[in-house]
C-alpha cells in the first residue's frame, strides 16, 4: 500500500512516515497544500492523510481540488480542532475519515487499514489468527477446535484485536468499536474484560495472546 | 465671535440641553402670560369704561326727564360731564330724532357728530374710529325723541394696557434672563451624580477592578445607576478573577507532567543505557503525554461549552438509551470490584435535545466518580425519570460510597478541585479534576441544572435536571 501524507509539521510527518513504513508500506511525504495539488499526489497515492490546517492551500483545498477532479482516492483528515462543525465540514468535501490532534499513531494506522479495507473490500466474515477462528456470522469463537463461550463485549474486543493482528489497538478505538463511543476518563473501561478475555484465551499458554502496550493499548500476537 | 462662543458650549451635553429646554419652555409660558394679562386687562378696561358711560347716559336720561322741558339744565349737565372728565378724552352730545345736534362739547370728534342717529334702538354701545359712545333714544314725557351720546377716545384704555405691558415687559426680560442661568445651575446639580460617575468611570482600567462608583445612598435614579454598575463590576471582578486563577490552575496542572517528562527525558539521555531502560522511559513519557492529551481535550472542552457564542446543541435523543449504554461500559469494571451498578428501569423514553456525546461524558463522569469513590461491595444505582410537572428529565446518581464531607461539596464542581486524596480508596484512578467542571458547563450549555447531596461515609447522590424536547420545540 501507497500512502502519502500531507503535513507540514516534520515532526509528524516523520513520525507517521516512519510508522507506515515499519507497518510494510510505502510513504511519500509532502509539506504543502499546493505541492499537493500540483504533484497530484491523491492520483498516485492508495491513500491518502490530509492535515487541514497547510500553508499556502488549506487540507480541505487539495482535498476539494482532487474530489472535484473525479479522484475517489480513501482520505484520512488531521485537525487540531475536534468541534463538530470541523468535522462536518470535512465529511463533506469528500473525507473518509477523521482523526483530532494529538492523536495516537497506532490508532492512524489502524484507521489507514480500516479505511483502505473498507473502499477496497468487504470486511471478512471468518477471521483467523493462530488457533483462534472468529465467525462473524454466528458469533463463535473457536480456538484449536473447541467453542469458547465469548461475552458481547468480549467477542467484539476480541474482533477488534484479531481485525488488526500484530498491530496496537487503542483504548479509544476499542471503545468506540464496543460501545459505539470513546471514553477517556480516569477509569480504564477496557482493561477488565481484556483480563476476563485472557483468562479464556490463555489456558495452557507461557505467555498471554493479548499484550498490552503500556500508554499505547492492546496487541493480539501474531504468531 | 458669538459663532466661536457658540461652538464652545458643549451642546451634546445633558445639562446644556436641559437648559435650552427650560428655557425655551420659561419663554413660551412668559410669552402666554403676557398675552393672556393684556388680552385681560383690555376686556376688563372696556367693561368697565362701557359701565361708566352706560350709567352716565342713564343719569342724563333721568335729568332730562325730571327737568323736562328745561333743556339747556341737561346741556348744562353735559357740558359738566365733557369737562369734568376732559382729561380721560370724554365727549357729550344732545340731538334731536332727525339727527340734528342741539348741543355738543368741544371735545366731540367729527365722526361722532356726524354720525347718524339709530331710531330702532334705545340704547347701545358704539365704536367708532378710536372712540367708543353709549347712547340713548329717550322718547319721553311729550313724545319728542332725544338722542344722548356720552364717549371717550379708548386711545386712554390703550394707553393703560400699554403702560401696563411696559411695567411687565421688564420682569418678563428679566425671567427669560435668568432662567437659563438658573436652570443651567440646576441641571449642573442635577447631573451632578452622572459627571462623577463619568470622572470614575473614566478611571476604570481592566487591570484595576477594584475601583468602585461611590453611592450616596438618596436612593434616586443615579443611585441606582451606580449600584447596577458596581454589581456589574463585582461580576465582571469576579469573572476575571475566576478566569486568571483557571488559567493557573490550568498552567500548573500542564506543568505536573511536563516536569516529569523532562526529568525522565534527562535522565535517560545522560548517558548510555539498555534498551529495556530506554523503552521504559519512553513508555513514562507516553504516559504523560497521554494525560497531557486528555487534559487539553478537557481544557478545550470545557472552552467549547462554556462560550456562550456558539450555538446550542439540539440533536434529539433519548436519555435512557444514553444511559443504558453509558452503564453498559461501567459494567464490567463495577462487576470486577464487586461495585453492584444498576439502571433502574425506565418507564418509557426520556427525550431531550442535545450533543449525546457530550451528555454521556456527563454521565460518564459520574458514574466514573461514583464507582471509583464506592468501596468494593458498594451500590451504585442510576436512574432517568420523565417529570412531566417541571417538563423536565431527572438523572440522577446514587452511590453508597465514602461521601462528601460538607465543607467540600460546594467546591466539588469547581474547576481542578479534588476530594482530599487520603479519604478516597488508595488505588483510585488519577483523575484531572476537571470531570464534574465539564459536566455542570455541559449541562448549563444544555439549559439544564446539576446538583449534589452528600452525608460523609453514608453516600452521595448527583442530580441532573434538563428540560425535555418537548418543552424546548
Amino acid at each position: 500500500m501507497h500512502v502519502s501524507i500531507i503535513e507540514d509539521d516534520p515532526v509528524i510527518a516523520k513520525a507517521v512516515a516512519t510508522a507506515v513504513r515499519e507497518a510494510g508500506h510505502q510513504c511519500t511525504w509532502v509539506a504543502d497544500g499546493e505541492a499537493a495539488i500540483r504533484d497530484k499526489t491523491l492520483m498516485s497515492s492508495d491513500i491518502v492523510v490530509i492535515d487541514m490546517m497547510l500553508p499556502k492551500a488549506s487540507g480541505l483545498d487539495v482535498l476539494r481540488a482532487a474530489r472535484q477532479a473525479g479522484v475517489r482516492t480513501p482520505v484520512i483528515m488531521l485537525t487540531a480542532r475536534g468541534a463538530v462543525s470541523d468535522k462536518l465540514e470535512g465529511f463533506e468535501a469528500g473525507a473518509d475519515d477523521y482523526l483530532v490532534k494529538p492523536f495516537a499513531i497506532d490508532e492512524l494506522l489502524a484507521r489507514i487499514e480500516a479505511v483502505y479495507r473498507r473502499t477496497a473490500h468487504k470486511p471478512a466474515m471468518e477471521l483467523e489468527a493462530g488457533d483462534l477462528h472468529l465467525s462473524l456470522a454466528n458469533k463463535r469463537l473457536a480456538m484449536a477446535g473447541r467453542t469458547i463461550e465469548l461475552t458481547p463485549t468480549e467477542f467484539s474486543i476480541l474482533e477488534l484485536l484479531m481485525r488488526f493482528q500484530g498491530q496496537v489497538v487503542t483504548r479509544k478505538m476499542l471503545c468506540e468499536h464496543v460501545w459505539g463511543f470513546d471514553w477517556d476518563g480516569p477509569t480504564n473501561v477496557i482493561e477488565v474484560h481484556i483480563n476476563r478475555l485472557r483468562g479464556k484465551l490463555d489456558k495452557g499458554r507461557d505467555d498471554s495472546l493479548i499484550r498490552t502496550i503500556r500508554g499505547r493499548g492492546y496487541a493480539l500476537t501474531s504468531a | 465671535m458669538p459663532s466661536r462662543l457658540l461652538k464652545k458650549i458643549p451642546w451634546a451635553t445633558l445639562r446644556v440641553r436641559l437648559t435650552v429646554w427650560n428655557t425655551l419652555v420659561v419663554l413660551l409660558i412668559t410669552l402666554m402670560a403676557l398675552l393672556a394679562v393684556k388680552v385681560g386687562a383690555r376686556a376688563a378696561l372696556y367693561r368697565e369704561a362701557d359701565a361708566v358711560l352706560r350709567g352716565e347716559v342713564n343719569e342724563v336720561t333721568i335729568a332730562l326727564r325730571d327737568l323736562y322741558p328745561n333743556t339747556d339744565a341737561v346741556v348744562d349737565e353735559l357740558r359738566r360731564k365733557a369737562v369734568g372728565h376732559e382729561e380721560r378724552g370724554w365727549f357729550t352730545q344732545l340731538l334731536t330724532d332727525d339727527g340734528k345736534t342741539i348741543w355738543k362739547s368741544d371735545s366731540c370728534p367729527p365722526e361722532v357728530v356726524g354720525w347718524p342717529v339709530a331710531r330702532d334702538k334705545l340704547e347701545a354701545l358704539v365704536q367708532v374710529g378710536g372712540y367708543r359712545f353709549a347712547r340713548q333714544r329717550i322718547t319721553d314725557p311729550a313724545d319728542e325723541p332725544y338722542h344722548v351720546r356720552i364717549g371717550m377716545a379708548t386711545a386712554f384704555l390703550d394707553d393703560d394696557i400699554d403702560t401696563l405691558t411696559r411695567l411687565l415687559l421688564p420682569v418678563a426680560l428679566g425671567l427669560s434672563l435668568l432662567t437659563p442661568l438658573v436652570g443651567y445651575w440646576l441641571a449642573l446639580r442635577a447631573t451632578k451624580p452622572v459627571a462623577e460617575i463619568l470622572r470614575t468611570a473614566e478611571h476604570l482600567r481592566p487591570t484595576r477592578l477594584g475601583d468602585r462608583l461611590e453611592v450616596h445612598g438618596t436612593q434616586d435614579e443615579l443611585d441606582q445607576l451606580s449600584v447596577t454598575i458596581n454589581r456589574l463590576l463585582d461580576q465582571v471582578a469576579g469573572h476575571v478573577e475566576r478566569q486568571q486563577q483557571f488559567v493557573s490552575d490550568a498552567a500548573h496542572e500542564l506543568r505536573g507532567p511536563l516536569a516529569a517528562m523532562r526529568s525522565s527525558l534527562e535522565v535517560a539521555i545522560s548517558q548510555e543505557r539498555t534498551a529495556d531502560a530506554y523503552r521504559e522511559t519512553l513508555g513514562e513519557v507516553l504516559e504523560e503525554a497521554r494525560h497531557l492529551s486528555k487534559l487539553a481535550n478537557d481544557l478545550l472542552l470545557l472552552a467549547e461549552t462554556g462560550d456562550d457564542t456558539r450555538a446550542r446543541p439540539r440533536e434529539r435523543l433519548d436519555l435512557t438509551a444514553v444511559a443504558r449504554q453509558t452503564v453498559a461500559m461501567f459494567g464490567g469494571v463495577a462487576e470486577e470490584r464487586s461495585v453492584g451498578l444498576m439502571l433502574e428501569p425506565p418507564n418509557g423514553a426520556v427525550q431531550v435535545a442535545g450533543d449525546a456525546s457530550q451528555l454521556r461524558q456527563v454521565l460518564g463522569n459520574l458514574l466514573d466518580n461514583a464507582i471509583r469513590f464506592t468501596p468494593d461491595g458498594g451500590r451504585v444505582t442510576v436512574s432517568v425519570i420523565n417529570d412531566g410537572d417541571h417538563h423536565e428529565a431527572v438523572v440522577t446518581v446514587v452511590d453508597n460510597g465514602c461521601g462528601i464531607e460538607a465543607d467540600r461539596i460546594d467546591r466539588v464542581f469547581d474547576r481542578f478541585y479534588k476530594t482530599d486524596a487520603s479519604r478516597t480508596r488508595s488505588q483510585v484512578a488519577r483523575g484531572g479534576g476537571l470531570g464534574l467542571a465539564i459536566c455542570r458547563s455541559i449541562v448549563e450549555r444544555h439549559g439544564g441544572t446539576i446538583a449534589v447531596t452528600s452525608t460523609a461515609g453514608r453516600g452521595t447522590t448527583f442530580t441532573v435536571r434538563l428540560p425535555t424536547a418537548a418543552q424546548l420545540a
